[in-house]
């Protein structure tokens, strides 16, 4: 079966800059001591990380990918 | 940005208590976890995907990785001769179409097995912020198909069999995969230009772009202890050409536009790290997009690597930002010397021209004040300068030699796990210790929603209206059954205001019939 095509053409580049808007990031909204994220101790942290490292193995050889 | 831009990331997978006598799994492989089929594995994370309305199947007619921007077409693709290679006893009993396990989701991205690696695709997009909003939302989705494989793993096999996905470039065993950026570009801009502008950025944007690694790896050699910026870094080999898995170039020349090959190419951007941080991932973005606009005003830098391949490792691996690099011409230069000359020409042609523009611009040279004077400025934002800041404070790399020990390489491996549960970095977002760029609602919102006023968020609209008659996708064009007929909705040129009268006509169609009635005005006989 041979597909009839529909084109939506566009006269449009799309590298004109001002078909689409965009919005500027925003001033980073969690930046720390500055956001609603309060920044724990560095003892919470530091049990976390041992818990992380107790939990985590070795690295595991994987497939190569592009 | 001037350009839609999309990022494809290839996750990790991290396979963990499999054995010879998981199901299907009768042999080992020589120097892998005995037992993983990891074509099977990669298969079944992402059809485990929980996400109701995504379309399975693609249309590879627009794909060809061996047309080269160059003009030429390969005969091969070279490939590494230190790959990994497990048992494939289940994988060989799947069907194409279900090893591949190609899935399009209703925010216009792509999910499927790619070299036995889950990779997902974000719709392209020209909003900065978007993007990294939609980069993000799919941590979460493959997270989601995470979760749901080891659920299955844990009733199959048993709870201490499970995979962890990772969002990084490398094993540690001398082997990578790749994130990859595409940015659309006119071809009428000679490929020459585009070698020469780009490779500089391309070589030292690592400075605030780079995520970080413990170890330096070399294909088929035992990792070495060390630091180093990029993760991504110890696997080039080529200054430029086609090749992805091995041999990998600085400047890759894949020829897949996914838009008019006549108007566009996409510069397929091998040479760059999987960020965690937000702030890194708008930054390697950002400054990318602004150096092609000088490009394509007609910009040519003054200052080339002598040898790129040998800058982009020497730079990784110097963390003191010291080490000069030889120049073709003139004195050898610093990585952030050659960032400044950058920032500097694109301050002169682009200060000014939108707000985004200007939150890169401000951000960059921040950046490179800060990496000049006290780079642990950037420790909430530059992924590198996060851990290492993190790895001193914990006390494990006071002595260099340290580098070596297995606690730390397993630490940086979590830092790129994306299960909450267990990844540092978001161990250390919880914390309030690193900078977010997107919020919560925005990021739930990109997980169903495709970025506005783009094809993805056609295809969106299709799949919502129409998705069981949608018979196949592809990032051009949606095919699907009509009837008797099969009818395909070409989206090569569509771009601007245009799609969103198309959405609004498929919105107010009653059913595909009428669509396509509607539409016919510029159909065409394939």
């Amino acid at each position: 079966m041979t597909p009839e095509t529909v084109i939506a053409i566009a006269p449009e580049a799309p590298t004109k800059p001002a078909e689409t808007p965009t919005e500027a990031p925003s001033r980073p909204s969690s930046a720390p001591g500055e956001t609603d994220t309060e920044k724990s101790s560095d003892s919470d942290l530091d049990d976390e990380i041992q818990r992380i490292i107790r939990e985590i193995p070795d690295p595991t050889p994987q497939p190569g990918g592009e | 940005m001037r350009r839609p831009v999309g990022i494809e990331t290839e996750y990790g997978l991290n396979c963990e208590g499999f054995s010879a006598t998981s199901p299907g799994a009768p042999t080992g492989p020589t120097d892998g976890p005995p037992g993983v089929d990891f074509g099977y594995e990669c298969a079944s994370i992402v059809r485990a995907v929980p996400f109701p309305g995504a379309f399975r199947g693609w249309d590879y007619r627009g794909e060809d990785p061996y047309q080269d921007l160059r003009g030429i077409r390969a005969d091969r693709l070279a490939r590494d001769p230190n790959d990994l290679e497990g048992p494939d006893e289940r994988s060989r009993k799947l069907t194409r179409d279900e090893l591949l396990a190609n899935t399009v989701l209703l925010n216009g991205a792509r999910y499927y097995n790619d070299h036995n690696h889950p990779e997902y695709c974000t719709e392209a997009t020209p909003d900065l912020l978007e993007l990294v909003a939609q980069d993000r939302a799919g941590e979460r989705i493959v997270h989601a198909s995470e979760t749901a494989r080891n659920e299955a793993l844990a009733r199959e096999v048993g709870p201490a069999t499970r995979v962890r996905l990772l969002k990084n470039n490398t094993d540690y065993h001398g082997r990578s995969y790749g994130m990859h950026e595409n940015y659309l570009c006119a071809r009428s801009t000679p490929l020459d230009s585009l070698v020469r502008g780009m490779t500089p950025h391309l070589v030292t944007r690592q400075l605030y772009a780079g995520a970080g690694k413990v170890g330096i790896e070399t294909s088929g050699a035992p990792i070495v202890p060390g630091f180093q910026m990029s993760q991504r870094a110890d696997f080039f080999e080529e200054r430029i050409g086609i090749n992805t898995t091995a041999k990998r170039p600085i400047f890759n020349t894949r020829d897949e536009p996914h838009a008019s090959s006549t108007k566009y190419r996409r510069l397929h951007c091998i040479a760059g790290d999987a960020n965690r941080s937000e702030w890194a991932t708008a930054m390697k973005v950002g400054t990318t997009a602004l150096v092609l606009d000088l490009i394509e005003d007609g910009w040519k830098p003054e200052f080339e690597f002598a040898d790129p391949v040998k800058a982009i490792k020497d730079i990784s691996r110097d963390t003191s930002l010291t080490t000069t690099v030889p120049m073709t011409y003139g004195r050898p230069m610093t990585a952030l010397a050659i960032q400044h000359l950058i920032l500097k020409a694109c301050q002169a042609s682009f200060a000014g021209r939108d707000p985004e523009t200007d939150w890169v611009l401000s951000q960059w040279a921040e950046a490179l004040d800060a990496l000049g004077s006290d780079p642990e400025k950037l420790a909430t934002r530059v992924d590198w300068i996060i851990k290492r800041s993190l790895f001193v404070q914990i006390g494990t790399t006071g002595d260099p030699r340290t580098w070596g020990d297995a606690r730390l390489r397993r630490l940086d491996m979590a830092y790129h796990m994306i299960d909450p549960r267990v990844s540092l970095f978001e161990t250390l977002r919880k914390q309030g210790r690193v900078m977010n760029l997107v919020d919560q609602e925005r990021l739930d919102a990109c997980a169903q929603t495709p970025p506005a006023g783009t094809r993805g968020a056609i295809r969106g609209a299709l799949l919502a209206r129409f998705g069981p008659q949608i018979r196949k996708l592809e990032w051009d064009s949606v095919t699907f059954d009509v009837g008797s007929k099969e009818w395909r909705l070409d989206l090569e040129d569509i771009t601007g205001p245009v799609i969103d009268r198309v959405i609004e006509l498929i919105d107010r169609s009653p059913d595909l019939t009428s669509l396509v009635a509607t539409m016919k005005g510029g159909s065409r006989d394939a």
